[in-house]
């Protein structure tokens, strides 16, 4: 498949995730508005951070009067699983320039890691792994940054109550099933899922960070048991 | 313009920090060194992270894990479940779990 095909693709990919993230994009710019940021930094803010969590926690955060250094150290543990997703997808990538790679890591999402990830499973050429990537991420960075617009100029017209942000987990079930191939991947989401909902108070997104890490441990403890008998 | 405003500092600092994150491992990896320990370690965090992100907004509602019929999204959530199970495909799930959240939110008023 040539590149073009597979980026459009990786686009294509987004169309249901944008449901979900792109009432979450409008709520992050009407809530900067609201914050009374000066308009230039609440647009900044989609482009600097690019991670709406973060981005709502800091708004939050410095309209309480948090000290900085507090505000900083939030939103940067909030971000830490990009650390994970960086590991689990740099070997997709390991052959590129550092110019590619720094495009490629300023891009990278919670769904631009899911998506692509799971188009990995099938067969796809190194250039179409970029390409779809690609993709991928920039449409969702698109529709975040336009999302953001309209929140800032219109403020947050979407009706809450149609619960569309419900969009972004169904639509992870469906990249999740086809990764689930054996029960050492049945133990890992099974450990994840109990440990995120036990976790799930935690300050800072700590239970997801210690649920995906529980759950790959886990699964790597059953594959050993497996392999020993 | 307010470049005063704390936000502008803030703003730096967290990007620069996230942006750390994101490039770390994607950065660093070179093809001459990948040990084959770090990619069995790292197999199962697409499955991990997926169900870590899927379950808590099924199950947590109005702040506590609720497994009851009065969370509606946990009934919806199964629904789509069964779905993405079988068929693997994103739309049908997407509309069985939007689409009975909102039966169910229209029937119970």
């Amino acid at each position: 498949m040539s590149q073009r095909v597979l980026f459009v693709a990786g686009a294509k990919a987004t169309a249901p995730l944008l449901l979900g993230i792109l009432p979450f994009a409008v709520i992050a710019g009407a809530t900067a508005v609201a914050a009374d940021l000066p308009l230039l930094a609440a647009h900044a803010l989609s482009f600097v951070i690019f991670a709406g969590a973060s981005q709502l926690a800091t708004i939050e955060l410095l309209d309480r009067g948090t000290p900085i250094a507090i505000v900083v150290l939030t939103a940067l543990l909030i971000n830490l699983r990009m650390l994970m997703y960086s590991a689990s997808i740099a070997p997709h990538f390991k052959n590129l320039s550092s110019k590619w790679k720094t495009l490629i890591a300023y891009l990278l999402t919670d769904q631009a890691f899911a998506l692509s990830i799971a188009r990995y499973e099938q067969e796809i050429s190194e250039v179409g792994k970029r390409w779809f990537y690609l993709g991928a991420a920039f449409s969702l960075w698109f529709f975040w940054q336009l999302g953001t617009a309209a929140g800032i100029y219109m403020g947050a017209a979407l009706p809450p109550e149609l619960s569309f942000e419900f969009a972004i987990p169904l639509t992870f079930m469906a990249l999740l099933f086809p990764l689930i191939r054996n029960r050492p991947s049945w133990i890992a989401a099974a450990t994840a899922a109990v440990v995120a909902v036990l976790g799930h108070g935690l300050p800072f997104n700590l239970g997801f960070i210690a649920a995906a890490l529980s759950g790959s441990v886990a699964a790597l403890l059953a594959e050993g048991w497996s392999h020993a008998h | 313009m307010h470049i005063n405003h704390p936000i502008w500092f803030a703003m730096l600092a967290i990007g620069a920090g996230t942006f750390v994150f994101r490039f770390s491992f994607i950065g660093m990896l070179s093809r001459l060194n990948v040990p084959q320990s770090f990619e069995r370690i790292l197999k199962y965090i697409p499955v991990a992270v997926l169900s870590a992100l899927i379950v808590p907004s099924l199950v947590i509602h109005q702040g506590h894990p609720d497994l009851s019929f009065s969370n509606l999204r946990l009934l919806a959530g199964v629904a789509a479940m069964v779905v993405a199970a079988t068929t693997r495909k994103i739309f049908p799930t997407l509309a069985v779990g939007m689409g009975t959240l909102w039966l169910l939110m229209y029937l119970t008023g």
